[in-house]
């Protein structure tokens, strides 16, 4: 067994050695967010969740007659335990949620994905395992997937569903019941890699992924038939990879951006500590793999933002130029996503995070940027659209009039004419991701719904939205109201039936 | 006759000062292949130089190893299942092991292999049974 080699993997280089201890803070974020939480009930949709749900949502509206299915949705759910709270909005572990519509009616489900972690941790009644943003060392563990939250998407594939994070395995769930199966391991040589949570499936079924170990500079590549057989496997080497979040998928290409993170080896710091912002120092890249040979064809430069969330590519000129759509912001946004744990809020300022239009030129090298939507976030497309030329784009934003950067705004913008429609929702309400669903046969990308969660903090109540996708500023169709609230999601996608 | 009593005793006196080290290793998920342990003497050499090694048939009640005439002092073990019984420990490619492993003490490091002082346990001249879990 090389010591080196298993180190060099990344994550853990962090605090070996050091056991028994948990940072201090924990439980003075636990109390510094209920003091804010007592002033402020917006910041509901941060808060901790125990146990299960099950409920019926009351419909106001109509819901369409052809949208029948299940929305499967993912996000965190456990922030505190043992009065210690986390620190970063990413570290809470899984739950599910299950929304059902089925001749007019709403039912929702919603349950903790039983991770080995959550089990471990709810037996011992404290958190025990270090979190991407809070440095907890209470015991020991194997690899990644022991700290596997299973919280960020979950994934209807194959007639399976995979609730998945981004540093290890998918998890496995019953989609009857959203009871756990376990970890799955795509191929016996592929346990324990980390499987983001944001694949790609091409309108063939095929699916595409990727995953990182931020520090290890190395980017793993999976080709996925639709019988979820692995028909390729591999890996890129990238210096300096940092936090890898999602990508974007052409019918040649697959397209990534790297932030300009340096990882510090600082031991007593969580990962996401130890992502120490270099904007001043260089740029983001974009590396665009070939899908044929999954080595790199092109690394660009762009100016130094940060990426979560790509909305689609496709490829033009026989494959000399690929466009793609994504979300950039200007500085260091993650640590954003750690300040709402304390129940501090993000100023608003819309220009700084943008939906890009961005053209790559192959041939020459050239990158063009065009701006597409500001203030903007969880961009999606069709299914159909996927790796193909899209039209529309879906997303969120925060109304320019905000105060504090509040995804209030529901979106579909007509890439091509630079159109949008949109839907403010009132004061107080919070949209989560919204997803593009196609009428059966759908003849183009407005032929359908525009589906998604939204939180109404004045009543602590969430209801699931449908907006007919060609007129979303006529407002939602139908709201499926429940009469409680449930923990945010980041992701989700919608199995019709 | 006394002479020869005591020669004899001369060539046992190892198990008298050196005794079994019995390692027992448990959570055997499957009886593919052969369950790996190599056994370290000191920090530098930990997971690169054993000073023994054994294998045994994995078993799926419980597979136990026995490390004989190992003379008192402290050591420190390294396990694994070696199910596809190709000589060596998995790993996918980022580096991790893909095949049940476990260290002495049930030691477990942070993404990565506990160190020596975790894994460390004293063999006493009167021998030592450990057990182990295999993850």
């Amino acid at each position: 067994m090389q010591r080196r080699h298993f180190l060099k993997a990344g994550l853990g280089v962090a605090a070996l050695g050091i056991t028994g201890f948990a940072r201090a803070d924990a439980r003075t974020t636990y109390q510094r967010f209920h003091a804010a939480l007592a002033r402020d009930q917006e910041l509901t949709v941060y808060a901790n969740l125990e146990g299960s749900q099950q409920g019926h949502a009351h419909v106001e509206g109509r819901i369409p007659d052809e949208l029948q299915g299940t929305f499967f949705r993912n996000g965190p759910g456990r922030f505190e335990l043992g009065g210690e709270r986390y620190h970063h909005w990413f570290d809470g572990d899984g739950y599910a949620q299950a929304w059902r519509i089925e001749g007019g009616t709403v039912t929702h489900q919603g349950r903790f994905v039983e991770t080995r972690k959550f089990l471990d941790e709810s037996a011992a009644g404290q958190f025990l395992y270090p979190a991407f943003g809070t440095d907890i060392a209470r015991r020991g563990f194997r690899d990644n997937d022991s700290l596997n939250t299973a919280n960020t998407n979950l994934l209807p594939f194959n007639d399976r569903l995979y609730a998945l994070w981004e540093g290890g395995s998918a998890t496995e769930l019953d989609p009857a019941t959203l009871a756990t199966i376990g970890i799955h391991t795509w191929r016996d040589d592929l346990a324990a890699m980390p499987f983001s949570a944001h694949p790609k499936i091409e309108p063939d079924g095929t699916l595409w992924n990727f995953g990182a170990l931020p520090g290890g500079d190395r980017l793993a590549l999976y080709r996925i038939g639709a019988d979820g057989k692995v028909l390729q496997a591999g890996a890129v080497e990238v210096p300096k990879l940092a936090l890898q979040h999602d990508f974007a998928v052409s019918a040649r290409h697959l397209v990534f951006v790297v932030p300009p993170y340096d990882i510090s080896d600082d031991a007593t710091l969580s990962l996401a500590e130890r992502h120490v912002w270099a904007g001043e120092q260089r740029g983001a890249r974009i590396i665009v793999v070939a899908k044929d040979t999954l080595a790199i064809r092109r690394v660009y430069d762009l100016p130094p933002r940060m990426a979560f969330h790509f909305g689609n590519a496709w490829d033009e000129a026989g494959g000399n130029v690929t466009q793609v759509d994504l979300v950039l912001h200007d500085g260091d946004f993650l640590k954003a996503t750690s300040r709402v744990m304390e129940g501090e809020r993000e100023p608003n300022r819309p220009a700084l995070h943008a939906a890009m239009r961005i053209r790559l030129d192959h041939a020459s090298g050239k990158v063009a940027a065009t701006r597409l939507l500001d203030g903007a976030e969880f961009p999606r497309v069709m299914p159909q659209a996927v790796a193909r030329r899209h039209g529309r784009l879906a997303m969120l934003s925060s109304d320019a009039q905000n105060t504090s950067l509040t995804l209030d705004t529901v979106n579909v913008v007509d890439v091509e004419r630079g159109r949008t429609d949109s839907w403010r929702f009132a004061a107080g309400w919070r949209a989560e991701e919204h997803v593009l669903v196609p009428r059966q046969g759908a003849r183009s990308e407005t032929d359908g719904w525009l589906v998604g969660v939204a939180q109404d903090t004045n009543t602590a109540t969430s209801m699931l939205t449908v907006f007919d996708a060609a007129r979303v500023a006529e407002g939602p169709v139908a709201l499926a109201r429940l009469p409680y609230r449930t923990p945010h999601c980041f992701h989700g996608n919608f199995l019709a039936v | 006759m006394i002479r020869t009593a005591l020669l004899a005793l001369a060539f046992t006196t190892p198990l008298a000062t050196a005794a079994d080290l019995v390692v027992r290793v448990d959570n055997v998920q499957s009886t593919s292949g052969q369950i790996m342990v190599a056994l370290y003497d000191n920090a530098d050499a930990f997971l690169k130089h054993p000073v023994r090694a054994e294998k045994a048939k994995a078993d799926k009640a419980g597979t136990t190893l026995v490390f004989h005439d190992v003379a008192p002092g402290d050591y420190g073990f390294a396990v694994f299942q070696d199910i596809n019984d190709n000589g060596r420990m998995d790993r996918n490619l980022m580096g991790i092991p893909t095949e049940p492993i476990a260290f002495s003490n049930n030691a477990q490091g942070r993404m990565g292999p506990p160190d020596f002082a975790a894994v460390k346990l004293a063999v006493p001249a009167a021998g030592l049974d450990t057990a182990v879990t295999l993850r």
